[in-house]
């Protein structure tokens, strides 16, 4: 359909230009919808994502689709996919949920995945208080109230 | 830390942590404590988050964490099945409930040691509230000092935390060898038909009424009571029954299918194989 060297331009709030190639720019849902949509421009604003994480974006994608180009092997492919994703995906807890805020707003279902599946695992066997302040939770039981439901709950507590 | 995520990503991560992790974080709000218990919420937890499953190995109940993102959704039919329990039990002193859905796990004391060919029924009832009223069946096979056998039942409810004798002769009762299954809080089995020698019949345990129900095996003509029959949940919506029928020949099985199985006079099946 699209001659695969087109160039497209992603602008961050930053108003810093990415240039990348269509069908990695089309791995933005979002992006893919805007081309559908007769959208010819060549450069196309991403007011919303900041150039730290915005490169970031680009690399994942540009990743998957250079890994979904290559044929034959597909499972030792599939292997270094995964491993390229872990180690994407190690970072801190801020980028962490930026790069989740990214990927949703931009559509890249894969990332948004990978993203969301890190912070379950790293919550998972943290204490309530660590859990609260990582997403800005304000405790709203009273004293009372906490341990109504720690005691509804004491199986979990215990190993 | 961060306190612009918008609900539905907050919704996105939570759905992928384990069950059990869940229990925990309950404390964390109020807000978190409603959104754990929505119906909702639960399905699409079961569906992203790693399962747990509970083996029941060398006599001993072991818990274990599994992962089966992408695997095919077939590979896990029971921990669809929401609010149900799984009993076990361990060394036979102690009784293990388990359910699939949170990871939960409840130890329950006996009256005294439990048997190997004891058999055990899983249902519930109504509660007065009107809500689920969760409980076990127990039978067990006494030799008295005439050497005549007599079956015991006995009946233990969540909401009470006790057991209580169930009143009335069970002795023709025969939960046989065969395993049972639990369908819409009652459970079912295949057991030797009183009336026919060398009959069988599915008998129902009435876990709103606590009386058991006997219920004949879907027969076609042509078909010999020389048969071995199992009973087998499809999609925990209805029940199966195989049957084998010795006498035919040629040799053939078939299954039946019902998912209108509540008056014994009115049951409804459909042939499938």
């Amino acid at each position: 359909m699209s001659e695969s060297n087109k160039k497209i331009s992603l602008i961050s709030s930053e108003g810093e230009a990415f240039e990348v190639s269509e069908a990695v720019a089309r791995e933005f849902e979002i992006v893919a919808h805007m081309l559908e949509d007769g959208c010819s421009g060549s450069s196309i604003p991403i007011t919303t994502v900041d150039s730290n994480i915005l490169g970031k974006v680009i690399e994942y994608c540009t990743k998957h689709v250079e890994v979904g180009n290559v044929e034959g092997n597909s499972e030792k492919a599939e292997k270094d996919l995964e491993e390229f994703d872990k180690r994407f995906i190690a970072v801190e807890m801020n980028t962490l949920f930026s790069l989740i805020l990214a990927a949703n707003y931009l559509n890249v279902k894969g990332l948004l995945n990978i993203g969301c599946q890190k912070v379950a695992d790293t919550i998972k066997d943290m204490k309530p208080e660590e859990v609260r302040s990582i997403f800005n939770i304000e405790n709203d039981y009273t004293p009372a109230e906490e341990e109504v439901v720690r005691k509804e709950n004491e199986w979990a507590f215990q190993p | 830390m961060i306190s612009d995520l918008p609900c539905e990503l907050e919704t996105e991560i939570l759905s992928r942590v384990p069950p059990k992790c869940l229990a925990k974080l309950q404390t964390s709000c109020k807000r978190w404590y409603v959104l754990f218990k929505d119906p909702k919420f639960v399905k699409k937890n079961s569906d992203k988050a790693a399962k747990e499953v509970i083996l029941d190995m060398d006599f001993r109940v072991h818990s274990l964490n599994l992962n089966l993102q992408g695997a095919h959704k077939g590979a896990y039919p029971l921990m669809k099945s929401t609010g149900k329990l799984r009993c076990l039990k361990e060394e036979n002193k102690r009784l293990v409930v388990w359910n699939p859905c949170t990871g939960e796990t409840k130890s329950i004391k006996t009256r005294n040691c439990y048997k190997d060919n004891d058999r055990y029924g899983f249902g519930y009832g109504k509660s007065k509230s009107s809500s689920r009223s969760y409980k076990i069946l127990r039978s067990t096979r006494l030799k008295n000092d005439q050497g005549s056998i007599s079956v015991y039942c006995e009946m233990y409810e969540f909401s009470s935390d006790s057991w209580r004798l169930i009143l009335g002769d069970h002795t023709n009762i025969d939960w046989g060898r065969f395993p049972e299954v639990s369908l819409k809080g009652n459970t079912y089995w295949i057991a030797a038909d009183g009336k026919v020698l060398g009959g069988l019949c599915i008998l129902r345990f009435d876990f709103r009424t606590e009386r058991f129900v006997s219920f004949t095996l879907p027969r076609e003509s042509g078909d010999t009571q020389n048969s071995m029959a199992s009973v087998s949940l499809v999609r925990e919506e209805e029940l199966a029954v195989l049957l084998y029928d010795f006498d035919a020949f040629p040799r053939q099985m078939k299954v039946w299918l019902s998912n209108k199985i509540d008056d014994p006079k009115e049951v409804s099946w459909t042939k499938f194989l």
